[in-house]
């Protein structure tokens, strides 16, 4: 037996070392593994044992390396496109739920129209033509503009 | 029918002539181009000031992610298309109270989440399917990865596996999950959609994914 004080310090420093080695074992690498992804501050010391730890063994490495592979296998799932019918259907609905200002500006149009085609004073057939006409046409550009909007909104 | 169809091309034209003119924002003028590259906070500015094409772009930059995050709540493409529809429309009538230095995507996301729970509690939702159902019903939907046959049929396997055991989580829990890992939203945002803390979610994320695994390990999916 080595009876040299120098040595048996050397040795029991040792022992002491190896002890708090053991005492990481898998259970405190699980706890620090928990703490640690749920976001608690960890010391550079547990760290360092837990890398030493996770080295020497098998069933700690695979229970890191397992949580690893869900979260590369979540971020690999498929994600699913969104069809046209359903963006236009929501653009539809959106469209639909705004209050129109030309909803409302078209029957005073109309009003307007009215009495103003009864105030005026007509000499001849004609003068009642060509402002029908104008009335006409602009009828006829007002359902082309809606249809370009359905056809539109349809494509 | 010629001549109809012949002034409906040229109304078309006219009316987009005159949106692409009529996109003043100050004394900026944009292009659809540079509309689609703009900001959130434009596009929101320009579709409370009536410009539906500005509304449109925020629809199509985020209706994928809508999608996905509430098909992963509900398991159902149906109702994932219905509430989509829901979200948005309440979003667009919402954009009036949306705070202006507060970032869109968690607000959307929010609407979502609360539009998809409010389902789920009136309805309690439709069972789930399995990955290969949901492959099924929408061709659309690929692997994101494209290597060797293999390895494709493993991944598969997995995402299968683990696609199962996240349909059979509690609704919230399955939520934060995805939110997280299949779309990677930072934690504040994740705290922020679901009215948590941030180190409640870091939490619960590490027990749902431990959760899993336990169930994994049992299905013998994941190596031990």
């Amino acid at each position: 037996m080595d009876q040299n004080p120098i040595n048996v310090m050397i040795d029991t420093g040792w022992k002491t070392m190896e002890t708090q080695e053991e005492k990481f074992d898998c259970d405190s690498f699980r706890d620090y593994y928990a703490r640690r992804e749920s976001g608690h501050s960890i010391s550079e010391n547990e760290n360092m044992r837990s890398s030493e730890h996770v080295e020497t063994c098998i069933s700690c490495s695979a229970f890191a390396k397992q949580h690893e592979t869900i979260i590369e296998t979540m971020a690999s799932l498929p994600q699913f496109d969104v069809s046209e019918k359903l963006t236009q259907s929501i653009l539809q609905s959106v469209y639909l739920s705004q209050p129109k200002k030309a909803d409302l500006l078209l029957p005073i149009g109309a009003a307007a129209g009215v009495v103003f085609f009864a105030l005026l004073p007509f000499d001849s057939i004609q003068g009642w033509l060509s402002w029908g006409v104008g009335l006409i046409g602009l009828c006829g550009l007002q359902v082309l503009l809606k249809s370009a909007e359905r056809t539109e909104s349809i494509s | 029918m010629a001549l109809l169809n012949f002034g409906t091309q040229w109304a078309i034209r006219l009316e987009k002539d005159f949106n692409l003119k009529s996109l003043l924002v100050g004394d900026e003028r944009l292009t659809l181009r540079d509309l689609e590259a703009s900001e959130d906070q434009k596009l929101i500015s320009l579709s409370l000031a009536g410009n539906q094409k500005a509304f449109e772009i925020l629809l199509r930059r985020y209706q994928k992610l809508v999608y996905n995050v509430i098909f992963q709540m509900v398991q159902n493409h149906e109702a994932a298309a219905d509430l989509t529809q829901e979200t948005f429309l309440k979003t667009y009538k919402g954009l009036a109270t949306f705070r202006g230095n507060a970032a869109f995507k968690p607000w959307l996301l929010k609407i979502a989440s609360n539009t998809t729970l409010n389902y789920i509690r009136d309805s309690r939702g439709k069972a789930a399917s399995s990955l290969e159902e949901m492959l099924e019903e929408n061709p659309h939907a690929e692997p994101s990865s494209k290597e060797r046959l293999e390895e494709q049929v493993e991944l598969h396997i997995c995402q299968a596996n683990l696609a199962e055991a996240i349909a059979s989580l509690p609704v919230r829990q399955r939520q934060i999950f995805v939110l997280r890992y299949q779309h990677d939203l930072p934690y504040a945002d994740i705290a922020n959609i679901t009215d948590e803390t941030e180190s409640s979610i870091k939490s619960l994320l590490f027990r749902i994914r431990e959760k899993l695994r336990k169930m994994l390990v049992e299905k013998e999916t994941l190596h031990s």
